[in-house]
């Protein structure tokens, strides 16, 4: 089976995970202080602790790896889930609108949802927090564009030939 | 009505609550053990203290010249010997020294002190009880009184008994007993961090006897650094 070439592939921004990524820190900086400051660090804190900054990290990198959005030359890729993949192609031709998802925080560090909604009658799919997403809507709408383009072109030539 | 999208979505919300709200009251606990196995356990300071010991830390007795000293706290008592005619601020009462040898002393005061070699610079927060020449003051409903200075305080001698200091830090002279080794200093950087012992100053110097952690000397023709 021949490799689909993706013009562009995105997954969740590890901005989503901030105030995870702040509570490890918050840990991390706590026991370098109590360390510094010659604490009798408590063993079982010590590794609880450790646990939870092991499974956070890792638990975010799970959480980010499962979903991803491709674009392709003609069409739209929504892939959710690890082992239970659920991987769902959409034409350019069938996508109606796009809009931005943006609240303060999320403009503050510029990553937010992607609404495409479609033409049929259907919910519509939603390119979660990722990072950039107002270029990601503008070089989608680019590729899109120039799709067209080289369908209409494609659409004339077949009428010449059939005219001929 | 909710139809059977909106359903989905606020499953699959109050689903994602679920797990943040997880790791979020997973994080408070870390901290709550943190708190209650290393911080809460003897305090602050106590924690240290209670982790000092032959094997992280050295005996260490000095006897050095008095540097500035910023010291921050809670002491059970410090007493003070003051010469005369100098003032100090009680409860927002004015108290005056009249004897030519005073004896002050401050029980479980919390505050701020700064010393030098001659005067009590700064003697800023709360005693529960003060003893003026053996006669004691307390607050009548028994809550801890405010003390504060008016100007500098002369002293003759200070002694705080057993305290910790996270760090002292002073260009000193004296002599510095390191575990049975003597070292001299003469006019050198001493930095000492995670003191714990006796801390008095009498006779214009400045006497600690107890434990540390670190010790370094800086000075023209020597650097000696020793931690455990």
């Amino acid at each position: 089976m021949q490799k689909r070439k993706y013009l562009i592939k995105v997954r969740r921004s590890r901005k989503t995970y901030f105030l995870i990524y702040l509570m490890d820190f918050i840990l991390i900086s706590l026991w370098g202080y109590l360390y510094y400051n010659g604490h009798a660090l408590n063993r079982i804190a010590l590794i609880i602790s450790a646990i939870f900054i092991f499974f956070t990290i890792k638990l975010t990198e799970l959480h980010r790896f499962k979903d991803w959005w491709a674009i392709t030359s003609n069409s739209f890729i929504q892939s959710t889930g690890i082992f239970d993949k659920n991987v769902r192609e959409v034409d350019f031709s069938s996508i109606s609108d796009l809009d931005l998802d943006q609240p303060f925080f999320k403009r503050i560090l510029n990553y937010g949802d992607i609404n495409v909604r479609l033409f049929l009658n259907e919910t519509s799919i939603k390119i979660k927090n990722i990072n950039k997403p107002r270029e990601f809507i503008e070089e989608l709408q680019r590729i899109m564009s120039l799709n067209r383009g080289q369908s209409l072109i494609g659409g004339e030539q077949r009428k010449r030939i059939k005219n001929a | 009505m909710h139809n059977r999208e909106d359903n989905l979505y606020y499953k699959k919300r109050h689903h994602l609550f679920g797990k943040k709200s997880l790791i979020f009251f997973s994080f408070l606990f870390i901290l709550g053990v943190i708190f209650f196995t290393t911080i809460y356990d003897g305090g602050l300071t106590g924690g240290v203290v209670k982790n000092l010991n032959a094997n992280n830390s050295f005996s260490v007795s000095s006897e050095t010249n008095i540097p500035n000293v910023n010291l921050q706290g809670d002491y059970s008592e410090i007493v003070f010997e003051i010469s005369a005619n100098q003032n100090l601020i009680l409860g927002g009462k004015k108290i005056s020294f009249d004897k030519t040898s005073n004896s002050l002393v401050l029980k479980d005061f919390s505050g701020e002190i700064n010393f030098d070699q001659s005067s009590v610079k700064l003697l800023e927060g709360k005693v529960s009880e003060v003893h003026i020449n053996d006669v004691p003051i307390k607050d009548e409903k028994n809550n801890k009184m405010k003390i504060s200075l008016t100007s500098g305080l002369r002293y003759d001698s200070i002694n705080f008994g057993e305290i910790y200091l996270d760090e002292l830090n002073f260009v000193g002279s004296g002599k510095i007993n390191l575990g049975g080794d003597i070292m001299k200093i003469n006019h050198d950087e001493v930095l000492i961090k995670n003191l714990f012992g006796e801390f008095s100053i009498k006779e214009n110097k400045l006497f600690f006897d107890g434990l540390i952690r670190s010790l370094s000397i800086t000075g023209k023709d020597k650097k000696i650094s020793i931690s455990k």
